[in-house]
């Protein structure tokens, strides 16, 4: 894409979907100057991956940006220390277990994802969307990158083994 | 697809807006503050080394303003003298920082300063409007020529939550006098970077930025020829005879 292109393409995207962006911050943020740094945060890591996410396609650009725009107030949590939401116990494992028995089909994947502990869906996200690598990750998350690698895979594994289980596959 | 494609699928799908709640119709507007904020990074979203000051010095800029705030709001609230200077003076606050400079505003102008439509009546040659965007608050409007060269005004009103910036490590500074107003022009020093002229109108409610890869004198011609129009007469005009040129 030549680069003037480039940057209309980013201006549309920006002003298209900059109120979704911002309501985003405000699930995290009561505080506008923290607002305001989750909301710049969002647009220079969409610039930085801009032909990544240009090409996920438009229909996921709503979804892109809100994984993106909670990286970033995550970040911002971890960084502040109020992040609470990232057990290092693996909470919620038997839950995840019991709601694998009932309901079928993608509704069912994304219920399945929502009950995955916290902090494997959270660097299943920044490893598989954000494409952030190992260290990456660790650095976010202020943990080691072992143990970042090993979240990552723990969370991977007992994502896709339950959608196996459950017969959910993707075309 | 393969397994990971298929999980990133599945992550961004999980991620659709509806799982936090948000539908069209409870999106909060984006304040005007922030969409001042955001104007300097949209001037280039893809610059590679990026100021690692930029939001730091809005923020500074911003813990700065509150601090003169407070100060003026007693001294407004406690001396008519001082209201009525802070009233008409006390409007634009110029921040220096190492790679950019800003342009803070404050106060409040009435709606048909803030409603103004302005146009400069002359134009390098070959140069036509092309684009105009409503940035809630400010007005940016582009040009360009048959050879693909652009420029770019801006102006909005000088009140509380607009702002102007600018890159200021690649250019030369100077003051100068545009309209009876204090102007700022930063004339570009290094190739394939913009110069940027900041300047107001003539009471000074209205502020203005031009900016392009065309030398300082080139701006300041554009900037002495920028007036305001008549709305109704202007969007008349377009809607009869198209962009900028015709209508001169």
């Amino acid at each position: 894409m030549v680069e003037d292109d480039k940057r209309r393409a980013f201006e549309k995207i920006y002003h298209s979907h900059k109120r979704l962006v911002w309501t985003t911050t405000g699930r995290f943020f009561h505080e506008n100057d923290k607002r305001w740094d989750a909301f710049q945060n969002t647009w220079e890591r969409v610039a930085k991956y801009f032909q990544k996410f240009f090409s996920a396609g438009c229909e996921f650009l709503p979804g892109y940006l809100v994984t993106i725009t909670k990286n970033e107030c995550k970040n911002l949590l971890v960084k502040e220390k109020r992040e609470r939401s990232l057990p290092l116990e693996l909470a919620g494992e038997e839950d995840f277990a019991a709601a694998a028995e009932t309901r079928q089909g993608a509704a069912r994947a994304k219920e399945l994802l929502a009950l995955l502990p916290r902090h494997y869906r959270a660097v299943l996200e920044m490893r598989l969307v954000l494409e952030m690598s190992n260290s990456e990750v660790a650095k976010a998350l202020e943990i080691t990158p072992a143990k970042a690698s090993t979240w990552y895979r723990r969370g991977r594994d007992m994502l896709v083994r339950r959608l196996k289980e459950e017969g959910i596959t993707y075309e | 697809m393969n397994e990971n494609e298929a999980l990133k699928r599945l992550l961004i799908e999980a991620n659709e807006p509806g799982s936090l709640g948000i539908t069209q119709d409870n999106l909060e507007e984006v304040p005007e503050w922030v969409e001042a904020g955001m104007a300097y990074f949209l001037q280039n979203p893809f610059q590679k080394q990026r100021p690692a000051g930029w939001r730091r010095a809005l923020r500074y800029a911003a813990g700065i303003a509150a601090a003169i705030a407070v100060a003026m709001t007693v001294l407004y609230h406690t001396s008519p003298a001082a209201r009525a200077w802070m009233d008409e003076v006390i409007r634009v606050v110029m921040t220096w920082r190492e790679e950019n400079t800003m342009f803070h505003f404050s106060g409040k102008q009435p709606e048909e300063v803030a409603n103004s439509v302005w146009r400069p009546e002359w134009l390098p040659e070959g140069y036509e409007e092309y684009e105009v965007l409503d940035m809630s608050g400010a007005t940016k409007i582009k040009y360009r020529n048959e050879e693909g060269r652009r420029f770019t005004l801006i102006y909005c009103p000088v009140e509380e939550g607009n702002m102007l910036d600018m890159d200021n490590e690649h250019s030369d500074y100077r003051e100068i006098t545009l309209n009876g107003q204090a102007a700022h022009l930063f004339e570009s020093n290094t190739e394939g970077k913009n110069s940027f002229l900041v300047f107001f109108d003539e009471t000074g409610r209205m502020a203005f930025q031009v900016y392009g890869l065309m030398p300082g004198e080139t701006l300041i011609r554009v900037a002495e020829s920028v007036a305001q129009k008549n709305l109704v007469k202007f969007l008349l005009l377009l809607s009869q005879n198209g962009p900028l040129k015709t209508y001169i």
